[in-house]
């Protein structure tokens, strides 16, 4: 068993699956000479960290408690974790269930059961390898995949047809991130050609849902990109949304609220505003799926919106580097943050408010400007234009 | 975001806004924009037009941000601090740094370029080709002359939607359903040699931008645009489309009056019938078999002009063969075949010769080698060289290029009608037993039975098994030259006979010993007729027998006593009674 936190809940609340494939045993220079996939698929030693780091947000957000309704923040209910990695997983001391064709089945059929209600949020967050059929056709290659040389693909997941049949889940919010790579199946009919398992089949009855979407890391046709050793970009900016920073107020209540149809525009900005910080190849992240509008869309209302992160260039991008950067409140005048000169975009993170910006240069190469700053959610990436004397 | 403006208040002031530098058509939406306040709260929404103004309500004497939003995802905030009476100065807002007009299409460098065009239409089981292919030197996007206007020939209205562009330059092709109106950029994607037919700027592309990167709140404030405009608004039938994608996918209440109202505007579009599918599928007790029958519809009209319209047919499609319905297989094969074959960006490409064929695997293995990012006419890193430019037009008031152009005149083999002048003494019999001559085109999509019956009348019988939709006709002029009469057009209205039976008939006078027959182009849609067409309508209506009788006057009915055409079709049914 990897259930590894369980809440009965009556009402509303958050069931999480998370799926991290970082070995595969058939792959790479063990796979077979005629594979060509499995020979170009090699460990990951990103996912690994990336399915725990997931996991553990989700487990430190389920200590922070919330309330099913009564507008208040929705509470985690369960999170379920198969992961894969080159030895045995462990989370808080329980041994975690392998990232199996066996392993994701049996997780799946956990939280299939328990997300089955019309309240239900279903998360389901896969990081590992992955192949793109088409736009809709997605397939997660799991820890066994290419075990068997008649069946290679036996053991990766159909995402296209387990999406389609997760319309018979009584779920009527589910949330799907993909971090994986979407290169594309080389070759005609390869949707016929290639067998993969779908975790579910369709009950026939009308979908049930009303938000649906999936958040693929990357473009179709693309790679999507880890950290050795560590969470992807990706990831972080998934938590970074969820956490609060997809959060709108635009009601009239002022009050911030996180609606399914924004997670995916949130995640985008977010993982650019991630990726500035490093040498990451760019990934654009791709929204699929269904996403209704209304109440019934409704994620989360985070009790304290976290910080909003920022980083603040110059046009040129070298001037930056003579700058005295100074972020102002002007409704108090007080000054919220500060950077003395040094190389490289100013990051930080700050209350979300409106700002005023000023960037003095102590030595006269550049004229003093002024700009304002809007620190609002998602996240503020902001050049500065400056000129010479 | 809310799409309406802050409640009315005593100190509320009105912002215009402009938008400059988006290169797009005057008037059209390019952007949508968040108004905070300074606490911050979002207070309100509202959108920006291509060198046009849009008022903005706000409480006077406060500072405001706005983040103005381009489809691409990108934004920029601007800040505006509004008097506290009286009228505020405009406000001139730009698009965010990527949403700028690419330099390409203004620069030097892009010079002209040839490449082959041809058009086809979905036929019966097929496609058939609407006019010979060209091979064009594309004008500089900039320079006199660079957009080419591309019009039905015949002057049809939007029904036209469904043909398709077949573009070819070098070793690599791709087939791009045309959308009923707006601008097309044709280049090739930035890096390769494929080329590709992009949406141009305007309402639409910003919508469909929206939509395309998930972003919904964006694109209620533009689809709140178009649909306040009505459902009958003539002109931007692909931004009413694009607001019918927004209201099905946003679960509106006000969708299933829209899309029947597109049910009537394009009513040989793929993509409405696949919103209608869309409707029923999430309509508690619909009848599977008029689900079925709507999505085989959509398939058979060829390609969704929304490209998200393919990846939901080939969804909906799939959906029906989990449940066990066999019947749309053969239509789910096809259509995953294209999605395979998809290239990016908001109107349906397929990498493709010809739309009767399936991509090769060359031209697949190219497509997976292709550069990835997204669209490529909206996306950060995508990318597009322009080469040139068409505009489809609803009239060909300015064609330099037209699709269904004479080529689409069809001469049907003489007929000869001496067999009624031997019978004429035994009328009955001579109508059982007059000599009846088929002719199919070659496709098999339009059936034409021409037979003498009394009268001195020849009786032109049309049948379509292509499914024809209500309100769908077949344009045949007659006339022959040896008679030294003009040739005249009819209308041949096809109904639905108490059989089921669908086709259309007139018996026409004429006292020649033969009959020259010719159809104008395919079949079309009754909500393409104009002003110009009364008198043939009226004529048509006269000659008119069989169940296209009762159909011209549902047409009536169904315009309105106001109506030109409906006036035509009394005055014809009236000289048909007399």
């Amino acid at each position: 068993m990897t259930t590894v936190y369980h809440r009965e809940l009556a009402g509303r609340g958050f069931h999480v699956l998370v799926i991290g494939v970082g070995h595969y045993p058939y792959c790479g220079p063990r796979a077979r000479d005629e594979d060509d996939t499995a020979r170009e698929t090699e460990d990951l030693t990103s996912a690994p960290a990336t399915a725990l780091a997931m996991t553990r947000w989700f487990l430190d957000l389920a200590s922070q408690g919330g309330a099913p309704d009564g507008g208040e923040d929705v509470p985690v209910a369960s999170v379920e974790l198969a992961l894969s990695a080159e030895a045995p997983a462990h989370l808080d001391g329980m041994e975690i269930e392998r990232a199996t064709l066996a392993g994701v089945t049996a997780s799946f059929d956990r939280w299939y059961a328990r997300c089955d209600s019309p309240d239900s949020i279903a998360i389901l967050y896969f990081c590992g390898h992955g192949l793109a059929v088409d736009s809709m056709q997605q397939l997660l290659l799991l820890e066994d995949f290419s075990s068997n040389a008649l069946r290679p693909y036996e053991n990766t997941v159909d995402f296209g047809g387990t999406y389609l049949n997760m319309e018979s889940c009584a779920a009527r919010t589910q949330l799907f991130f993909l971090d994986t790579c979407r290169g594309r199946l080389a070759g005609p009919g390869a949707r016929t050609r290639v067998r993969a398992t779908t975790l579910v089949e369709h009950k026939g009855t009308p979908p049930a849902r009303t938000s649906a979407p999936v958040i693929h890391a990357t473009a179709l046709g693309a790679a999507a990109f880890g950290l050795r050793g560590r969470p992807t970009h990706f990831s972080a900016a998934v938590r970074d949304a969820l956490g609060g920073l997809a959060a709108t107020n635009h009601d009239d209540d002022a009050v911030w609220r996180v609606y399914a149809d924004g997670l995916g525009p949130a995640v985008g900005h977010l993982m650019r505003w991630h990726a500035d910080g490093s040498h990451a190849p760019a990934q654009h992240v791709s929204i699929t799926g269904d996403t209704l509008m209304g109440d019934s869309n409704l994620i989360r209302v985070p009790p304290v919106l976290p910080p909003v992160p920022f980083r603040l260039g110059s046009s040129p991008p070298e001037a930056v580097a003579d700058a005295e950067l100074t972020l102002t409140d002007p409704r108090t005048s007080l000054t919220a943050a500060r950077r003395t000169p040094e190389p490289g975009p100013w990051a930080g993170q700050l209350p979300a408010a409106y700002y005023d910006l000023r960037a003095h240069f102590p030595d006269g190469a550049w004229s003093d400007t002024t700009a304002g700053a809007a620190c609002m959610p998602p996240c503020l990436r902001r050049t500065v234009p400056v000129s010479r004397p | 975001m809310s799409a309406a403006d802050p409640r009315p208040r005593a100190d509320a002031v009105v912002v215009p806004l402009r938008c400059a530098g988006s290169g797009a058509p005057a008037s059209a939406v390019v952007a949508a924009v968040e108004v905070f306040d300074d606490t911050p709260t979002g207070i309100a929404s509202t959108v920006l037009r291509a060198d046009d103004e849009v008022p903005l309500v706000v409480p006077g004497g406060r500072r405001y941000h706005l983040r103005v939003w381009a489809p691409s995802g990108e934004h920029a905030w601007y800040e505006l601090t509004a008097p506290e009476t009286g009228p505020a100065p405009p406000v001139t807002l730009r698009l965010p740094p990527d949403e700028e007009p690419p330099p390409e299409l203004l620069g030097p460098d892009a010079g002209p370029s040839s490449a082959d065009l041809a058009f086809w239409t979905p036929a019966s089981g097929g496609w058939q080709q609407v006019a010979a292919p060209e091979t064009l030197t594309l004008p500089r996007p900039d320079g006199p002359g660079g957009v080419l206007r591309l019009a039905p020939a015949h002057g049809g209205r939007p029904a036209q939607a469904g043909v398709v562009l077949a573009l070819r330059a070098g070793a690599h092709a791709a087939v791009t359903a045309l959308p009923p109106d707006g601008d097309l950029v044709l280049g090739r994607l930035r890096g390769t040699s494929q080329p590709m037919a992009v949406l141009g700027r305007g309402t639409a592309r910003t919508l469909l931008g929206f939509l395309d990167g998930g972003d919904l709140r964006c694109a209620r404030a533009v689809a709140e645009t178009v649909l306040d405009a009505g459902p009958d608004r003539p002109a931007d039938h692909l931004a009413a489309l694009a607001a019918g994608y927004y209201l099905v996918r946003h679960g509106d209440d006000r969708a299933d009056a829209w899309v029947a109202g597109l049910e009537e505007r394009l009513p040989r579009c793929a993509d409405v019938p696949l919103l209608r599918a869309r409707l029923l599928a999430r309509a508690p007790g619909t009848d599977p078999a008029v689900l079925t029958r709507a999505l085989v519809r959509a398939a058979a009209l060829g390609l969704p002009v929304v490209a998200a319209g393919l990846r939901e047919l080939v969804l909906a499609l799939r959906r029906e063969e989990q449940r066990g319905d066999f019947a749309t297989a053969a239509a789910l094969r096809a259509a995953e075949e294209r999605l395979a074959a998809a290239l990016p960006g908001l109107l349906t490409s397929i990498a493709t010769t010809r739309p009767d064929r399936r991509a090769g695997p060359a031209a697949l293995a190219a497509l997976a080698a292709l550069p990835p990012g997204g669209p490529a006419e909206h996306r950060p890193g995508g990318g597009l060289e322009p080469l040139g430019r068409l505009t489809v037009v609803p009239v060909p008031d300015a064609g330099r290029l037209r699709y269904g152009g004479a080529a689409a005149v069809t001469v049907l083999p003489p007929y000869r009608r001496l067999a009624v002048a031997k019978a004429s003494t035994q009328e009955a019999d001579a109508h059982d037993n007059a000599p009846a001559e088929t002719w199919a085109s070659p496709d098999g999509s339009i059936r034409c039975t021409r037979r003498s019956v009394s009268g001195a009348r020849v009786e032109i019988v049309v049948e379509s098994p292509a499914e024809p939709a209500d309100g769908d006709l077949v344009l045949v002029r007659v006339g022959g030259a040896e008679a030294g009469k003009p040739a005249e057009d009819f209308l041949v209205l096809l109904g639905e006979d108490a059989s089921g039976l669908r086709f259309g008939a007139v018996r026409i006078p004429f006292d020649g010993e033969t009959v020259t027959t010719s159809l104008v182009g395919g079949l079309r849609h009754s909500s393409e007729l104009t002003g110009a067409d009364a008198g043939t309508v009226e004529r048509s209506v006269t000659h008119t027998v069989g169940p296209g009788l009762a159909s011209w006057g549902d047409l009536a009915v169904a315009l309105g006593t106001g109506h030109v055409i409906a006036r035509a079709v009394v005055r014809g049914l009236r000289a048909a009674g007399s």
